[in-house]
Parts: C-alpha cells; structure tokens; sequence
C-alpha cells in the first residue's frame, strides 16, 4: 500500500468549496482519487505526526476521516 | 465528567452542510477536541466560523472548547453566552438542545468543584494557621462573585433547558437582597468565597436538576453526582455559617456587648447573610429559617425600643454599679491592709484571706444582683431570654441532603 501524505494546511486549502479554484479542484480530485483507491492510503500531517487517514466515498464524492493513535 | 462535553463529536453529523471544508474543520475540531489537544481544536472551529459564520456547528464548539479549557477557578471569568446566541440564531431547537444540557451540567460540574476548591483552601489555610492566607482566600470571594455577575449582567430571554444560567442568573439571585446583605459582606465571611460560590451557582443548578428530572441511564447517574458534591458542600457551609453565627450571639448574652451597637450590626448582618443563604439553598419554607427571623426581630425591635438615652441610662446605671462595688472592693482590702499592718491579726492568721474572700463574695453577689434587677427593670431581661430560647433551637438545626429541596432553590 502507498502512502501519500499531505499537510493539514494544504490539505484544507485544497477541499472543495464556493471559492474553489482550477488550481485545487485539480488536487482535490487527485487526492480524492488516491482516497477512494484501496491501493493507497491518504494521511494527513499535522506537526509532522500522522493524525488521520482519509477514506473518500465515491458514491457521495466526500470524504471521512479516521483519527491515527499513537 | 469531561466526557459531559463529548457531546462534541456530533457536531460534524449535527451541522452538516454542502461546503465539504466547513465539514472538515468541524470534523476534525471534534476530533482534536476528543484528542484533549484543545486549542487546535479551537483554531478549527474559529476557522468553521470565518468559513461559514452562519453555521452554528463552529460556534458551538467554540463555546465547548473555550468551556473545556477553563480551570475550574477561573470559571465565573468564562464567556462564551455570545458565541451561544449565534449558534442558537441559526439552527433548530432540537438539534441545539442536547449541547446547551452539555454546557449546563459541565458549568454545574465546575460550580460544584470550585465551591469544594475554595473550602479545601480555606481549610488548608485554617490548619496551618497562616492568617494572611485565610485573608487572601476570604478576601477573594467579591472577585469570584463580581466574575459572575459581570458575565452575566445582559438581558437575556431563552426557552431552553439550560439557557436559565446564561439568563443572566446570578443577576436574578440577587435582585431580593436582606436589608444589609451585600456580597461585599462575603469577603468578610470565612470561606466567604466558597458561599459566594455557591449562591451564583444555584441558577445553574436549578437546570442541572431539571435536566436529572428529564434524564435516564448513564446522564441521570452523572448528573446526581454534581447535585450530591453541591448538596455535601452546601451543607459544610451551612454548618461553618451555624457555628460562628452562635459565636457571635454567644456573645450577645454578656449585656455589656449587646449594648454595643457594632455587636449587635455584626450579629444582624450575619443574620441577613445566613438568611440570604438559607432562602437560596431552599430552606426558606422551613422552621429553622422562621428560628433565625424571630432572632433578627429580637435585634431589629430591641433597636426600635430601645432608644439612644435610654441604652446609654442602663449602660450608666451598669457603670454606677460596677464604680460602686469597685470601691467598696478596694476599701476592704485597704482596711485588711492597714489591719495587718498595724499588726491587729496574729501572725500567719487566716482571718485577713477570709475575711477577703467573704467581702469578695459579697460584693459579686451584691453585684449580680443588683445587675439583674436594671436588667429586669430596662427589659434587657427579657431580651435575653428571647436569645437565649431561639438560639437553643438553632443550635439544634442540621440540615440532611434529602432536606435540601432543589425544586424550591432560589429568592
């Protein structure tokens, strides 16, 4: 399984809203992507510690998250 | 009791919305929030607002968060009522319900810890003796009281099961006041912070006991926790209240202090604030409040009968006497003195000592006699025996858990 891991900064500026732009509505549909893949795990940094794993759902095209113990 | 505000994991679910950031901030706030990583948890919220200020899920956590990561001391300097009118503005009754019960019982939790935090100070300042300490502790109790208020101080309707506490509670507890009961009285007062306490947080506990009345299971048993911890402290106050209030009218049975206007001022404020006290706690139907009202009326009427001339014509009278049996005191010993001197009494004779200690016993028992009769003769008799019937029946009051109604908490 690949890890693919993303800051919780950037990774909020790339979720979808009123204001998305070209930009992130690229990123999101990768990471959306990468999400939904059971062959990759999304993580997201925070403070450089691994806090949560993203699971997209491609049916509601949203994502949940699961927190990370230690 | 921190998982009261747990609730805080539905805020996600709760507040849903179709901007997916928005989701996310709330989901992740509750989720640092759950972690005890509380000021992340904070900035996620602040950041839900700046989103989407008319979703009320980030005001609501906001208002959590700011609560969870208050000290229990620090709780009257808390305010998160505005954050809690804006959540309220823009969702449903329903949906709001279940966290403003959480905020309500987590504040009764903290009311409850703080009163035992301030008697546990005043204690350990007590036992190790450091008056400058008990001073510090006691004299905090305006600030603890005059936090709440302030918080408190805007109008404020809500319907809400408890919406009551943030209604400006402590304002209303204070509208009735006794005549010259003033929280200022309370810095005064030995675990005056620890009252002062108890009494702005009678709101909260109202609520708290309307929400035990609607609650089952898992709540219900947490929620009789915080009611019980405020019952056993209420009740430690009381007692303290009950013990140096009959010191202080112990002393109004010598007529000398009585007499003593400043006595008798300190007995009736501490009479206004033990009666203030009562009437908050809900003892106000019963026959131990009526015990303590009859003795304000002895001190209230002694002072409408008594007037100025004729308190300082029985305090001259008292003075006569005492002048008078001084002398005659003083004359006697001089007499054996100059008797013994001129060698009258054999050596080593034991009628000079008796002769002293008859005089002695005369004279006292001249005095108390004639003591009694101004006494009688003023109705300063009769006084006492008012204090000293009503104050035998106080000592008698002990208050029990099951006694402190909580229906009836409140002027």
């Amino acid at each position: 399984m690949i890890k693919i891991t993303i800051g919780l900064l950037e990774w909020m500026e790339t979720l979808s809203d009123s204001n998305l732009t070209a930009a992130n509505r690229e990123k999101w549909d990768k990471y959306f992507g990468y999400s939904v893949n059971p062959k990759y795990r999304v993580v997201i940094l925070d403070d450089d510690k691994e806090r949560w794993l993203v699971v997209g759902n491609i049916k509601t095209g949203k994502v949940n998250y699961h927190l990370i113990e230690n | 009791m921190k998982e009261i505000l747990s609730v805080v994991k539905n805020i996600e679910s709760d507040f849903k919305s179709e901007n997916e950031k928005l989701n996310s901030y709330l989901e992740l706030g509750s989720s640092y929030f759950a972690g005890n990583e509380l000021h992340k948890a904070l900035s996620l919220f602040e950041k839900a607002i700046e989103d989407d200020p008319k979703n009320s899920g980030g005001w609501i956590g906001k208002a959590i968060t700011h609560l969870a990561m208050t000290e229990v001391a620090e709780i009257n300097t808390i305010n998160i009522q505005d954050y809690i009118e804006r959540s309220i503005k823009h969702t449903d009754e329903s949906i709001i319900k279940k966290y403003l019960e959480a905020i309500t019982l987590h504040y009764g939790y903290q009311f409850a810890s703080a009163i035992k935090l301030y008697i546990d100070q005043t204690n350990q300042a007590l036992a190790e003796k450091k008056e400058a300490q008990v001073a510090a502790v006691v004299g905090l109790a305006t600030a603890v009281a005059g936090g709440a208020i302030a918080n408190k101080s805007k109008s404020f309707t809500g319907t809400f099961i408890g919406y009551s506490m943030l209604a400006g509670g402590a304002g209303v507890t204070l509208k009735k006041g006794y005549d010259s009961f003033t929280l200022d009285q309370l810095s005064k007062s030995l675990y005056g912070n620890a009252l002062a306490q108890a009494i702005i947080s009678v709101p909260t506990m109202q609520s708290c006991y309307q929400i035990y009345q609607n609650s089952h299971g898992d709540l219900k048993e947490n929620v009789e926790v915080i009611l019980d911890s405020w019952k056993d402290s209420v009740i430690f106050l009381f007692t303290n209240e009950k013990i140096i209030f009959l010191k202080l009218v112990d002393e109004l049975r010598d007529t000398d202090k009585f007499l003593d206007t400043e006595k008798r001022v300190a007995v009736q404020n501490k009479i206004d604030e033990i009666l203030y006290f009562m009437d908050m706690i809900g003892l106000d139907e019963s026959a131990d409040f009526e015990q303590v009202k009859q003795l304000k009326i002895v001190i209230i009427s002694f002072a409408e009968d008594f007037t100025k001339a004729k308190i300082e014509a029985i305090v001259n009278r008292r003075k006569k006497t005492q002048t008078g049996c001084g002398i005659v005191a003083t004359a006697v010993m001089m007499v054996i003195y100059f008797m013994d001197n001129a060698k009258i009494f054999e050596n080593k004779s034991p009628i000079p000592g008796l002769i002293l200690i008859v005089g002695a016993i005369l004279i006292y028992r001249y005095y108390s006699k004639k003591r009694k009769k101004i006494n009688d003769a003023s109705g300063m008799s009769d006084v006492h025996s008012n204090i000293n019937q009503i104050t035998s029946e106080f000592q008698k009051i002990s208050i029990e858990k099951h006694a402190i109604d909580l229906k009836s908490l409140g002027i």
